[in-house]
């Protein structure tokens, strides 16, 4: 019972995440393909961006472990402790009269996790060739 | 910590993904593990000992600081 209850929660989230990648692709294409470089515009992208990075970093991964959750944790709080003083310091570069928005902020803080998160799963993936040939020579 | 999953999972004979498809955790963890860069938690720790049938000390060393 909880075995099939937990394949359905696998499923569901890689269903999800399909859905919330396939969003923010549609979302970039038709920001891009529109050449509509209104503030309104741009809020409207940056929202449906936040909402698919969102859910893209934080639903269950195929094999959601301890090691998974502990890095999603990590890298969660590096990428706010660098988007908070980035936000900052990008703020007055900017034209507009307005201040960075919510959905920015998390757009900035989203692109960082994710970045951290998939560098650090790359590096646990890659083997320890010395370690390995030392235990084929035992 | 110190750890002496690599040796245990050779005398076996089964790869990274062997041992994580028993432990219910992904390959990546297993060397993750193994290369010493994650400390597993207890139950996770306590999951590894009893699979190769050894006391939890036998596998996992604390540093000797």
């Amino acid at each position: 019972m909880k075995s099939s209850i937990n394949r359905v929660g696998i499923l569901l989230a890689a269903v999800l995440k399909v859905v919330a990648w396939a969003l923010m692709a549609f979302s970039i294409f038709a920001f891009l393909a529109s050449r509509d470089r209104d503030p309104s515009s741009w809020r409207g992208f940056s929202t449906v961006l936040s909402v698919g990075l969102t859910s893209g970093f934080l639903l269950r991964e195929r094999i959601d472990d301890e090691r998974v959750h502990s890095l999603k944790l990590k890298a969660l709080s590096i990428a706010f402790a660098i988007a908070y003083p980035l936000a900052m310091w990008l703020d007055p570069l900017r034209k507009r009269t307005e201040s960075i928005t919510a959905y920015e902020f998390i757009c900035i803080t989203m692109l960082i996790a994710l970045g951290l998160f998939h560098f650090w799963r790359w590096q646990d993936g890659r083997g320890d060739r010395a370690g390995a040939q030392k235990i084929q020579s035992t | 910590m110190k750890n002496r999953l690599r040796e245990l999972r050779a005398a076996k004979a089964w790869s990274q993904g062997e041992l994580a498809e028993r432990l219910e955790v992904s390959r990546q963890t297993i060397n993750a593990i193994e290369t010493e860069k994650y400390d597993p938690s207890l139950p996770l720790a306590f999951k590894i000992a009893k699979l190769f049938k050894q006391p939890i000390e036998a596998v996992f060393e604390p540093d000797a600081s």
